[in-house]
């Protein structure tokens, strides 16, 4: 895979990549746990990884934090060749029903997160093309706004109301079934 | 790809702020919507400000997009009850009027915001005839579908309350209606974006009695904003060049089904097809082979959409067997009919509740077709049974069977814009009128 560039010179370091946070802290990974990130995998196969791969849009907490996430789920794709971002229906059959309660009890334990943070972890997974992540953070947001009425989202993600009056009049009135 | 540019310190410095929901950019926050599994849920988020509007809204998406939802976007379905085929008359007053009826999806759906009370009268106070349904549009005509002089055509979105109402050229006037369909070939339908095709035939005087001319006009609402903002039905030169003759009488004609952007008539007279080009004045004629047809009689086959592939099929009742052909193109020009799935109906239908022994001895009917679905019933007694064409899976317990008639699915569509309606402002200000301005 990482044929290219001069592989030969760091065969040890040929299965661990260095990743170089935004405030310039290093992470060593395994190629398994930081091919989960497509991103970084096509860095990879073009062989520009040599002297670590520079992650200016992630602070290295959150790059501790996706890193976490990456290291549990690349021991679940383990076994399946080929695609590293998410697991196809078949793969997750194959794995252990247990192992796989473990891996929902961390995702849920992973979420537990300041609202600033699981913002920074969306934008992380989507900069990193980390499709698993991605999906579950972005199921987080869509839980909290379920239930919620426009008023109690804003006040939730300060967001500011920039719809007229009329507007929110007419926006009520077309669905009003919706805001009973 | 891989390109990893070191950002300024500007930038780096202005990420120590705390990330807010403002920093996820649309196409992230629509992964976000895509995840809510409720209309509710999704219709509050549309109601939080401009931005989450825009997003949540369906204009310059794709239709296949917006698909993607987790819920699904129909909101409940109007049925066109036909009184003629009414298995229990409660009234003793038999009906005359094709009810409507609007059944909603889920429980939480109050129906009462789906009616159609807001319409104006109709000509002559008749009721406004349901005929066809696409997206969150209505269309809806003086008379019942074949055979009426053009006369009145209203389109109306019942969740907003709002509706156009388009009147026939001239010439149409002195036409007869075969049908009038909303396009859906437009990847957004609103109440200021959408186009009509009419299809009309007149007897051709001087060639034979029995010989109609068929021709088809479009009728285009353009979104209004855009420049070249205009409405209007197509020339009727045109529309007279890709006209066809038919031969037969006019009662004989009847709609079959549309596929794949064409919309179909069947001729009982000599069995021939003919079809008309969604948005287009072209119309073509053709016969099915005979291992496709049954009979020639109308509620023996019908052409459907199954919404997956890019071919036209027909759904055909041959003697005790629902068939599903395909129709193959060849690359010479040619195409052929592929028998993909055949189904026996009294074998699939034995043990449902309400089957009877005296069921299929004569040929069923098809009463009303889907995207997707077939419906029929023994010719004996109305008992509606639907089949799912991709599993030919056997339904009667269905909403969609408890009604006899037509049904058009209404689904959820949002505009980016609050209250953009589809006329001009009456102030005389450039542009479309917009209801918040209370220019009423």
């Amino acid at each position: 895979m990482a044929s290219a560039g001069s592989g030969d010179e760091k065969a040890a370091a040929a299965a661990m990549i260095t990743l170089i946070s935004s405030d310039n802290e290093k992470f060593e990974v395994t190629e398994a746990t930081a091919t989960l990130s497509q991103t970084i995998r096509h860095m990879i196969e073009d062989g520009c990884t040599d002297g670590g791969v520079p992650l200016p849009n992630v602070t290295s907490k959150i790059l501790a934090r996706v890193i976490e996430y990456c290291k549990k789920h690349a021991t679940a794709a383990a076994g399946e060749e080929g695609s590293s971002s998410s697991f196809s229906d078949a793969a997750f059959l194959e794995v252990d029903r247990a192992f796989l309660e473990e891996l929902e009890e961390f995702d849920d334990a992973f979420l537990e997160v300041d609202r600033a943070t699981l913002f920074d972890l969306i934008l992380a997974a989507n900069y990193l093309d980390i499709k698993g992540l991605l999906n579950l953070t972005c199921q987080k947001v869509a839980d909290s706004v379920k239930g919620k009425t426009p008023e109690q989202i804003r006040e939730m993600y300060n967001i500011v109301n920039d719809l007229t009056p009329e507007e929110e009049a007419e926006i009520r009135r077309e669905t009003q079934w919706a805001f009973e | 790809m891989g390109k990893m540019m070191p950002k300024s310190k500007g930038l780096m410095l202005a990420t120590k702020l705390p990330t807010t929901m403002n920093d996820i950019p649309d196409h992230l926050l629509r992964l976000i919507f895509h995840r809510l599994d409720s209309h509710v849920f999704f219709l509050r988020a549309a109601a939080v400000c401009t931005r989450w509007r825009r997003i949540a809204s369906t204009r310059g998406m794709r239709y296949r997009d917006w698909n993607y939802h987790e819920f699904s976007t129909i909101m409940g379905h109007y049925h066109v009850v036909d009184p003629s085929s009414s298995s229990k008359p409660r009234s003793p007053q038999p009906q005359r009027h094709h009810r409507v009826v609007f059944i909603p999806a889920s429980p939480s759906i109050d129906a009462r915001h789906f009616t159609l009370d807001f319409l104006p009268d109709g000509p002559g106070n008749r009721p406004w005839q349901l005929v066809d349904g696409y997206g969150s549009l209505l269309l809806l005509t003086n008379q019942r579908r074949s055979f009426f002089p053009v006369l009145d055509i209203i389109v109306c979105e019942p969740i907003s309350r709002r509706y156009v109402r388009i009147k026939p050229t001239e010439d149409m006037k002195y036409c007869h209606c075969l049908g009038v369909f909303l396009n859906r070939r437009c990847n957004v339908t609103s109440m200021s974006g959408f186009s009509l095709t009419c299809v009309v035939y007149e007897s051709s005087m001087g060639i034979s009695d029995d010989v109609c001319f068929v021709t088809a006009r479009v009728y285009t609402q353009e979104p209004p904003g855009c420049r070249r903002w205009r409405s209007g039905w197509t020339m009727s030169h045109h529309a007279r060049s890709g006209g066809i003759h038919i031969r037969g009488a006019a009662e004989s004609v009847h709609y079959a089904g549309r596929s794949r952007g064409y919309i179909f008539w069947g001729n009982e007279d000599d069995g021939s097809v003919f079809a008309g080009t969604e948005g287009t004045q072209v119309l073509s004629q053709f016969h099915l082979p005979e291992n496709v047809r049954g009979s020639h009689h109308r509620s023996t086959f019908r052409f459907i959409d199954d919404g997956n592939d890019n071919l036209v099929r027909v759904v055909s009742l041959i003697g005790n067997d629902l068939m599903v052909f395909l129709k193959k193109e060849h690359n010479n020009g040619g195409s052929d009919w592929v028998l993909v799935r055949r189904l026996n109906l009294p074998e699939a239908t034995l043990g449902l509740p309400g089957y009877k022994e005296c069921f299929f001895s004569r040929t069923a009917k098809i009463v009303t077709e889907g995207k997707g679905y077939v419906g029929l019933t023994p010719a004996e007694e109305t008992w509606l049974f639907s089949v799912e064409l991709r599993t030919m899976q056997v339904e009667r317990e269905h909403i969609r069977n408890k009604l006899a008639g037509e049904v058009y699915p209404y689904e959820l569509r949002l505009r980016p814009r609050v209250s953009v309606c589809a006329f001009r402002c009456k102030r005389g200000r450039d542009g479309p009128c917009y209801n918040i301005c209370k220019c009423k």
